[in-house]
């Protein structure tokens, strides 16, 4: 698959992430990824395999920030691999990391690599996000 | 071109954050570096923003060093994918040295212009050095 074609489709993953249509969210992810999908992440979720236990977590995470939104802020690709930097908003509504609901506006970022097949679907991602930064417009950690 | 913006952002890490070469990050680096960065580090804005967040880094680990895992490269633009080792030997954010060895995943971004870096993105996983050194709990 192009390089194009691979960018095309990380940006349809965060089009699908900035829906408030949790199904849609869940379609976009069996179309573009594979079922064995690997997540390389950080602290606080550092391996998940497959898309399946992605698709899960979805629920939790829309009714905590419901209006969410993922915008790309840097984006480029290089053979089989997409990476980008995201900023991800959205109003904490409902219960998340142990902070209740609160009504404020968050901000945070996230820089990932992923790793496509030959046949342009995401096999693999590994993603760093500014936990801390969360965290702390969540009231749970202080520095 | 980007083979040689790579080498650029390979020494910037060897030389500059690695080996706290001055030299190097005035031949590497623009002035006026634009840094989007993240919570816990920050983003030093311009080179001598930089320069002084990279004193403090290496006064609290002495031994920092990066080892690049994965890059990746199109026309001005590099990634790097990198695991960061080093010793607490120094104050970091209030807590006494450890001596224990800390290590933490990072990606980063680079826009390098004419030979220089005139941006970086990154991310580190912040979360994970405060649980290192005991400044935030492991679970939420």
């Amino acid at each position: 698959m192009t390089t194009a074609a691979n960018m095309d489709a990380m940006r349809r993953l965060f089009e699908g992430f900035s829906s408030p249509d949790v199904d849609f969210l869940r379609r976009t992810v069996d179309e573009l990824m594979v079922p064995e999908f690997i997540t390389h992440g950080d602290a606080l979720f550092p391996l998940v395999h497959g898309r399946e236990a992605l698709k899960q977590a979805i629920p939790a995470f829309k009714a905590a920030f419901p209006d969410a939104t993922a915008t790309i802020q840097q984006i480029f690709a290089e053979g089989n691999k997409v990476m980008v930097r995201v900023e991800t908003s959205g109003t904490h509504e409902n219960e998340w990391m142990g902070a209740p609901g609160s009504h404020k506006k968050m901000t945070w970022t996230a820089t990932s690599i992923t790793r496509f097949n030959d046949d342009g679907k995401m096999a693999e991602r590994w993603v760093i996000e500014d936990e801390v930064g969360l965290l702390t417009q969540l009231g749970v950690l202080s520095l | 071109m980007s083979e040689e913006n790579t080498a650029i952002v390979r020494r910037f890490y060897d030389e500059v954050m690695g080996k706290g070469d001055f030299d190097a990050l005035n031949q590497l680096v623009a002035p006026d570096f634009v840094d989007h960065g993240e919570s816990m580090m920050g983003s030093p804005q311009g080179r001598e923003a930089l320069r002084q967040s990279i004193v403090a880094m290496h006064s609290s680990f002495p031994d920092f060093n990066v080892t690049i895992d994965d890059t990746i490269a199109d026309g001005e633009m590099v990634g790097i994918r990198g695991t960061m080792k080093c010793t607490h030997q120094g104050k970091f954010m209030n807590v006494a040295p450890t001596g224990n060895e800390l290590t933490w995943k990072g990606l980063a971004m680079f826009r390098v212009v004419d030979g220089k870096i005139v941006a970086r993105w990154f991310n580190s996983d912040s979360l994970n050095i405060l649980q290192q050194v005991g400044l935030a709990p492991v679970n939420f």
